[in-house]
């Protein structure tokens, strides 16, 4: 029998009318398959069916299943990004470790390391940003060579972070590699001619024997004991005028690779090139050394003046903190005291009166004044001695020890980035 | 009679396609897009694959010595593995503290020695095996005997490179890795466009160059195809060569 939609026939009263809810199985005398009652306006059949239910919910689960894939790739995606992003700044930060390891260079600690051994080296807590932690280490690797190892983590809030290490090869230079140059208190190609009065001693010394803050021979890599007076060339191209003295042991060494041309074209391991970019002090024409740094009653011939670690001498002590690398790019004239490595790339004048402790080299022709003097070693292609030239190992290795410019980290000729794993 | 009438069938019928149909529709969108959204993530994948292990390998290669070929499909460098200190040596061999990506195989490995100039010089690694407590190492390296070529024996201190030799190419629409005369393996999905992928050298002015001693950073361009679809996805990676020719030089 069809459902009938409509008014309800007559027929027994409901006991309890209860409207809005649906009764059908409580209709006495209702048989089976008859119409269903309706009830206060409300629809149900017993064979009700459909599927817009089970649809919906399919849908919803497609949906949704779509929708946490989708949300699944995005996250994964700004995850993997946001650790790339760790990854290069970690990179970034170990190269910038290794930077800031270079630039507070400590030579004289540094030079102290043995081939092998490691010095920790700390790292401005506030160049990196805050959740990075950065370190170096420095290693001491055979001949003049030095590893900046560097490490760095960045360490977010939250999530994975990431770590990154880096190596830097640095060169450093040694005053033994400077010693060989300057092994007797002149050494020249010639002509060299020592006017009356002059003086040559490779074998005295202006100061006492070394003193134990001023041990030169080892540090200046040669042997120990008196030195040859001039080492020349070739013994005709040396001219002494009576009433010159000419000391050492032996007073006259010939050394014919003096003779070849690239022996003055350089300081040690450096070219001219190197030297001009490493110099503290570039000059031209004319120098007076008092007015420079340290020149303020620099005693150069007093003991102590500086110590050979390569750090500056105690506050107030003589000379502290003078040693400089001078160079000049041409002829120079060179008046007042001071110390240091003066490298000239032409000729040089020492005026009546200057004094000088330390290295010189002189492309050129050197021209020492009556009354002038060097204590420490020169190197030069001709010379013209009328002062006093005095061998002096320790003023040397001071010198080297402690100029500025010879204390700096240097680029190997090689590789200088290697990956340290 | 219980039924339907036929108005009522086709009225049903059509919404029932009507709805079916919509929601057909909106569900082959979705998966669309999730597909698309995954593909472009995979493409992207790729390119950022390609360029953390080429910034990985070649940054700090010193291109006279390590880089043997840069062509605008593939580029045959030294590999580097692992880093040594030489602490020491006995009869057989020098000790090492090394620290690498891998253990040391000498089938495969040579080893650059630096000089104090930090110039390498190759040697082949003869043979390396374990050598715990001959030396003092430090966290994270272990101590080797290895003995090299050439009857090398550096002095302690000396550092040393493992590498092997091996090629990235930009083929078969992947980033590849060959080590020696092996095969390619991909590194990355085959989804990159050859031709609009490659290497290129430039010397310190920013020129291309084919010399790579001349080399001052790599240029690879990756462009990434999504199967099926008109979407790709390009990436340019400019590498300096922190050991290349721009840097060299400088005290």
């Amino acid at each position: 029998m069809r459902p009938v939609r409509g008014p309800v026939p007559p027929g027994p009263p409901l006991p309890e009318p209860a409207p809005r809810v649906l009764a059908a199985h409580a209709t006495p005398g209702r048989e089976d398959g008859d119409a269903p009652a309706i009830l206060t306006g409300n629809v149900a059949t017993r064979n009700s069916a459909g599927f817009a239910l089970l649809l919906a919910l399919l849908v919803l689960l497609a949906l949704g299943t779509l929708g946490t894939g989708l949300l699944f790739v995005s996250t994964l995606e700004t995850r993997v990004s946001r650790a790339l992003v760790h990854a290069t700044r970690a990179r970034a930060a170990a190269e910038s470790a290794a930077r800031a390891a270079l630039t507070g260079w400590d030579a004289p600690a540094h030079r102290r390391l043995a081939p092998g051994t490691a010095v920790d080296v700390a790292v401005a807590p506030d160049a990196l940003d805050p959740d990075v932690h950065a370190h170096a280490r420095v290693v001491r690797l055979a001949g003049g060579l030095f590893l900046i190892r560097a490490e760095a983590e960045i360490r977010p809030p939250a999530g994975a972070g990431a770590h990154a290490a880096v190596g830097l090869l640095t060169r450093a230079l040694h005053p033994a590699e400077f010693g060989p140059d300057f092994s007797a208190a002149v050494s020249a190609a010639g002509p060299v001619v020592l006017l009356p009065g002059a003086v040559v001693d490779g074998a005295g010394s202006a100061e006492p024997a070394a003193t134990p803050d001023c041990p030169p021979d080892p540090l200046l890599g040669v042997p120990s004991g008196p030195r040859a007076g001039i080492a020349i060339a070739d013994a005709p191209l040396l001219r002494v005028e009576p009433s010159a003295a000419l000391h050492g042991a032996p007073p006259l060494e010939i050394a014919a690779h003096l003779a070849d041309s690239a022996a003055f074209s350089g300081l040690g391991p450096l070219g001219m090139a190197d030297v001009t970019r490493l110099a503290d002090r570039l000059v031209a024409e004319g120098l007076d050394l008092t007015a420079g740094p340290g020149g303020d009653g620099c005693d150069v011939g007093s003991a102590g003046a500086g110590s050979l670690d390569g750090a500056v001498g105690p506050a107030g002590a003589p000379c502290s903190g003078d040693a400089q690398l001078i160079f000049s790019p041409g002829r120079l004239t060179v008046s007042g005291a001071g110390r240091g490595v003066l490298v000239v790339d032409g000729d040089l004048e020492l005026a009546p009166g200057a004094a000088f402790a330390g290295a010189i080299l002189a492309t050129g022709r050197l021209t020492l004044a009556p009354g002038a003097s060097v204590t420490g070693a020169v190197r030069a292609r001709e010379a013209s001695i009328a002062g006093a030239i005095r061998f002096d190992a320790c003023a040397l290795a001071r010198a080297f020890a402690e100029a500025p410019g010879l204390n700096r980290p240097l680029r190997p000729a090689g590789r200088s980035w290697v990956p340290t794993f | 009679m219980k039924g339907f009438s036929l108005v009522e069938l086709l009225l049903t019928v059509t919404l029932t396609g009507l709805v079916a149909g919509a929601l057909f529709g909106l569900l082959r969108g979705q998966e669309r897009l999730a597909r698309t959204q995954a593909d472009g993530v995979a493409a992207a994948e790729a390119l950022r694959l390609a360029a953390f292990v080429l910034a990985g390998e070649l940054r700090l290669l010193q291109p006279d010595e390590d880089i043997a070929l840069i062509a605008s499909e593939s580029a045959a460098v030294r590999v580097l593995r692992g880093l040594a200190l030489v602490c020491g040596a006995n009869g057989a061999g020098i000790l090492v503290r090394y620290r690498g990506v891998r253990t040391p195989e000498p089938a495969k490995d040579s080893v650059l020695l630096l000089r104090a100039d930090s110039a390498a010089r190759p040697l082949p690694l003869v043979s390396a095996s374990p050598a715990p407590a001959a030396c003092a190492a430090e966290p994270g390296e272990h101590v080797e005997l290895w003995t090299l070529g050439a009857g090398a024996f550096p002095p302690a201190g000396s550092a040393a490179l493992l590498f092997e030799n091996g090629t990235y190419a930009l083929t078969g629409g992947a980033l590849r890795y060959r080590r020696g005369e092996g095969g390619r393996q991909p590194l990355t999905v085959e989804w990159l466009d050859d031709g609009a992928s490659g290497f290129q050298a430039l010397d310190p002015a920013g020129d291309p160059t084919a010399d790579p001693a001349r080399a001052a950073a790599v240029v690879v361009r990756a462009t990434a195809e999504v199967p099926g679809s008109e979407r790709r996805y390009s990436a340019r990676l400019f590498l300096a060569l922190l050991n290349g020719a721009a840097h060299r030089g400088r005290p």
